[in-house]
């Protein structure tokens, strides 16, 4: 059958509307087809052959035979009358081995030079959720390798991790450093969204891959910054449907990054206006906590596999208050928190050990052994912010004799916080340290029952486990003991 | 970010540290005037007591007064004067930590500990003193007190030695803590031209020195008295001077925070509801 074209009649930058013939409006969530004939964009640059062909996806309808559709891509070089193409489904990808090792934009095209990946089968990147009954949700720890995380907030297999973090605080580093320790180690299939971020760093990561050799084991998607918000709207539903597709098909356990999710929520901030609705709570868009559902509830593990999936999320002017912020939260397992406080110590990963927690941290889950270190850790920490404001006035020397031990072991397990990153050596100079979450434990045991009091503070910043800390302390002079 | 009312609680809190610290430095600095004039006026009696019973002594060889002598080292009685209360900065602490050194290493045969922050270190470590005192001034019965009970300890040969750790008062701003051996009577720092004459005594020596070597030790003790009460006020001058300041730099920080969060939220809302007017009108 003939494909029955309709005609564009309003184009508001990203958001153009279409006017098809009566009976043949396309349904919502289907890919339309434009063709544009004029062959330059806005800076006079010719658009390349293959990028004359500009898909839509259905947002909604207005009646009048006409729908609202999201551009998947620049609008440059449309005209009002211009034929557009019913394809009667949603957008659909390439889905299976053959995405690994590749990398592909947010339609499934090839964007890493290489050909176009012909697959077997083809997903549509708007699919239902996993039923209920079939949700297992495991309680199993994932190492990571990084102190802070693995003992105050445990990530689990097949679970979702969020890290939040203001701007430069250290989320990128901290998800490169989690691909860096887990997919390695892991060995099945991975799966990266690099959403609404920089460039440069889709670039790193792609040769970083490369060279470690995890790529041929990872398929990355990326609609970073330069790309309109249709894109980076979809990005993320385009790379957790590949990943769907090993963990339903394969039967694997996929590790799923994303980096940043609130990207994916600022692009449907973007249209959301164009798109007719009233702008909520902090001009977000109305229907913010309805989107950030559809992504999340898909990135869940079944009986049949699992999506272990770790996401940034940037926090707005650190107002983790913010409601884009706090709709993610609840949708995770375990939340990692990076805050400036922190980070303008210096220490690195700077992750707030107050407001950083886990659905793990309990001691059915995780042994009465980690969970006693955790809350003593977090107990000692606590006490030591609730005494700054009296330190600040009146200075550490009117502390009671309890309170300033307590101060000088809170002050230590910061430092001890910190750890040397793979991925940052080139910055920091130091070689990256992965730490097992048995020696975090033990480590950590040491100094929260204030055995380790006698040592220099410095000699706890930047260390693996807890013999390092000996050793620095040897190096400065000190009395270690057996 | 924290909300309006949590910052408006922490405003509170320091405000009212604050005040409270600003009592304290006004008190401080009404009675450091009056404790340094006792001691001020106290300096020269002790100084001539002291000149006159080296000057009567220095001519003589042998031991006259039992106080005088100086034996082998066995046992030592050891005074801490410290403060009664807090809020007077590292002074205590600093006193603390070179008294405990010694006391740790060589446990004394007395000891005594003047001042509640003393007497509380101590129980915390479980050592017992033979003398506790709370509440104590510079007063002359005191010092009197200590005296003869150091004299009885001396003399019975109870003890060789006493030490004394209190903090000296240098100046305004600075305060050190010193150790100061004061039994057996030592003749450090009289100057080396007194002494020249020989005098004549009558009855005899022994009996002169008899009433001046007590009041000299009594002397002693109190004018340690004294200048660890005017360091301890200017200690607490300081501390609490600083921690005014250090509270109103707060206040200042947490106020503008203050009005930057209140700021935003009023923006925020003033944008809500323009923005729902604005579509609002635009639908109708």
């Amino acid at each position: 059958m003939a494909a029955v074209n309709g005609e564009i009649v309003q184009i508001l930058g990203s958001v153009v509307d279409m006017e098809f013939p009566p009976g043949h409006l396309p349904a919502l969530y289907s890919a339309v087809r434009v063709n544009r004939e004029v062959f330059r964009s806005f800076t006079g640059d010719d658009i390349p052959e293959s990028d004359r062909v500009l898909t839509f996806e259905v947002m909604g309808e207005l009646g009048n035979n006409r729908v609202r559709c999201l551009a998947m891509g620049t609008t440059d070089g449309l005209r009002r009358g211009m034929p557009c193409e019913d394809t009667k489904a949603p957008i659909t990808i390439p889905v299976g081995r053959e995405t690994l090792g590749r990398m592909f934009n947010v339609l499934g095209r090839a964007i890493d030079g290489g050909e176009d990946v012909e697959t077997k089968e083809r997903y549509p990147i708007h699919r239902k959720a996993p039923p209920l009954s079939e949700q297992t949700p495991t309680q199993e720890v994932n190492e990571t390798g990084i102190k802070v995380v693995d003992l105050l907030a445990p990530y689990s297999k097949g679970g979702k991790t969020g890290l939040f973090g203001g701007a430069g605080v250290g989320k990128t580093v901290l998800i490169q450093e989690l691909i860096h320790n887990i997919a390695k180690e892991h060995g099945g299939f991975s799966v990266f969204a690099g959403v609404g971020e920089r460039t440069r760093e889709g670039n790193d990561l792609w040769e970083e891959m490369k060279e470690s050799g995890v790529i041929k084991n990872t398929a990355l998607v990326f609609g970073q910054m330069d790309e309109p918000p249709g894109v980076r709207f979809r990005i993320s539903f385009t790379g957790i449907t590949m990943a769907e597709y090993f963990r339903d098909v394969e039967g694997q356990n996929v590790l799923l990054f994303v980096d940043n999710v609130f990207r994916f929520v600022l692009a449907g901030a973007e249209v959301s206006a164009l798109l007719g609705r009233m702008p909520s709570a902090v001009g977000y868009q109305p229907t913010l906590s309805t989107e950030m559902g559809q992504l999340m509830e898909r990135i869940t593990s079944t009986s049949k596999g699992s999506i272990t999936a770790v996401q940034a999320i940037y926090v707005p002017a650190d107002d983790i208050t913010d409601p884009a912020v706090s709709t993610t939260f609840t949708h995770l397992d375990a939340t990692t928190v990076l805050s400036r406080a922190i980070s303008e110590m210096g220490i690195y990963p700077a992750v707030d050990p107050l407001a950083s927690t886990s659905r793990l941290l309990e001691p059915r889950f995780i042994g009465d052994e980690h969970y006693g270190v955790a809350r003593g850790v977090q107990e000692t920490l606590q006490r030591y912010k609730d005494l700054q404001d009296i330190i600040a006035i009146l200075g550490v020397e009117e502390l009671s004799e309890d309170d300033r031990i307590v101060v000088g072991r809170a002050r230590r397990l910061q430092r001890f916080l910190s750890q040397p990153f793979n991925v940052a050596e080139v910055f920091t100079g130091r070689p990256g340290k992965y730490v097992r979450l048995t020696d975090t434990i033990r480590s950590f045991k040491e100094v929260v029952e204030g055995r380790l009091d006698h040592l220099p503070e410095q000699a706890f910043y930047m260390c693996g486990g807890i013999d390092e800390v000996l050793e620095n302390a040897r190096k400065l002079g000190y009395e270690v003991g057996a | 970010m924290s909300s309006l009312r949590d910052l408006k609680n922490r405003i509170k809190s320091v405000r009212n540290i604050q005040q409270i610290t600003k009592a304290m430095k006004m008190v401080a600095a009404a009675r450091i005037k009056k404790a340094e004039d006792q001691l001020k006026s106290a300096r020269p009696y002790a100084n001539k007591l002291k000149e006159v019973v080296f000057d009567l002594t220095s001519g003589m060889d042998e031991v006259l007064h039992p106080l005088m002598e100086v034996r082998p080292v066995n046992n030592v009685a050891v005074i801490v004067v410290s403060s009664d209360k807090g809020l007077c900065g590292a002074y205590n602490n600093n006193l603390l930590k070179m008294a405990w050194r010694e006391l740790q290493s060589e446990p004394p045969a007395k000891l005594l500990a003047i001042g509640g922050k003393v007497n509380k270190y101590l129980a915390r470590r479980a050592v017992k003193p033979d003398i506790a005192k709370f509440n104590w001034a510079p007063e002359f019965e005191l010092a009197q007190e200590y005296a003869l009970l150091l004299t009885d300890w001396f003399v019975s040969g109870e003890i060789d030695q006493v030490v004394v750790y209190y903090t000296q008062a240098v100046s305004a701003m600075t305060q050190a803590p010193v150790r100061e051996v004061i039994l057996p009577l030592e003749k450090e720092g009289v100057s080396d031209e007194i002494g020249a004459v020989p005098y004549t005594f009558e009855p005899s020596a022994e009996k002169a020195l008899e009433i001046l070597l007590p009041r000299y030790l009594r002397n002693v003790v109190f004018k340690i008295l004294m200048e660890a009460k005017v360091a301890e006020l200017a200690s607490r001058l300081k501390a609490m001077s600083n921690a005014t300041d250090n509270a109103d730099k707060l206040a200042g920080e947490l106020t503008l925070e203050f009005f930057r969060v209140r700021q935003e939220a009023i923006t925020n809302e003033i944008l809500e509801i323009s923005g729902g007017a604005e579509a609002l009108a635009a639908s109708s």
